[in-house]
């Protein structure tokens, strides 16, 4: 699922969390119940990383029309959309945005690793993606600091989980330190 | 009891093969998948066999010695067949970690 996603209860869905009477399943419940229309779903998997079925909770609530994707967050959106102008800004500013571009690439790098590894059912991965959160965590919010520990990542994964999974993770990561290195 | 040189080496054999079983089967519920991972279940059954094999090293001198070369071939085979495993399997995570 794309963590970029951002959802929003509709009428139905707001109803179904007040309405006693209609008995949602559990999975569902609670689901519906971290989806408030600000955060995305890389944040909703970081925030409830023991909710294994997230994903697909997320999808039969929109099909069954209980949430709604909504416009994303200005902070998702492309760099040329968000970096200043020329003679817009003033140097203070275009700092400030860099900061918050950074800041929000490392945070989408811990999303990743929670949806494509921190929500398989397997214990031993989901242990391994907790440690990968960990060593990003505690990182400074630059390209080098982050692209090597992206790569151990990587690497990690493909010897002792799925190559498969590895590259994609690879690229997507990639893709996100490449707007960071920008 | 007479415990000779045969039977006392037989008997470390068969017991580091156990330990040597047990450090396999412990590793591979650490080891999900990957490239590790897909190569782990081909040398967990080697050990296996070798442990079987081991175990029947005591009854040796029961079979006849056309059956006995035929095994000891077999035993040098699988060897082989791990040790190549092995050697490619630590090949493939140095290179991938020189990356």
């Amino acid at each position: 699922m794309n963590i970029d996603i951002l959802y929003s209860r509709t009428d139905k869905g707001h109803s179904a969390l007040t309405d006693k009477y209609m008995n949602l399943p559990h999975s569902l419940k609670r689901a519906l119940i971290i989806v408030d229309g600000s955060r995305d779903v890389g944040e909703l998997h970081t925030m409830a990383p023991l909710y294994d079925d997230l994903d697909e909770a997320l999808q039969t609530l929109e099909s069954e029309g209980f949430i709604e994707p909504s416009a994303r967050k200005s902070r998702h959106q492309p760099k040329s959309a968000t970096t200043n102008k020329p003679g817009a800004v003033g140097k203070t500013g275009s700092e400030a945005s860099h900061t918050d571009r950074n800041k929000s690439i490392k945070w989408r790098l811990i999303s990743l690793i929670q949806v494509e590894l921190g929500s398989k059912l397997d214990p031993k991965i989901k242990a391994t993606a907790e440690k990968m959160i960990r060593d990003i965590s505690a990182l400074a919010e630059d390209y080098d600091a982050l692209s090597v520990a992206w790569k151990k990542c990587v690497k990690v994964t493909k010897i002792t989980i799925d190559e498969e999974l590895a590259e994609t993770i690879r690229r997507r990561g990639e893709e996100l330190l490449v707007q960071l290195k920008n | 009891m007479n415990i000779d040189v045969f039977t006392f080496i037989t008997a470390c054999a068969i017991l580091i093969m156990f330990y040597c079983l047990w450090l396999t089967l412990k590793l591979k519920s650490s080891i999900p998948g990957g490239l590790v991972g897909k190569k782990w279940g081909m040398l967990t059954a080697l050990v296996s066999l070798f442990t079987l094999g081991y175990l029947a090293t005591p009854f040796f001198n029961q079979l006849p010695e056309d059956m006995l070369r035929l095994i000891v071939a077999l035993i040098f085979l699988f060897g082989a067949i791990y040790v190549v495993i092995t050697v490619k399997l630590i090949h493939t995570v140095i290179t991938e970690l020189m990356e």
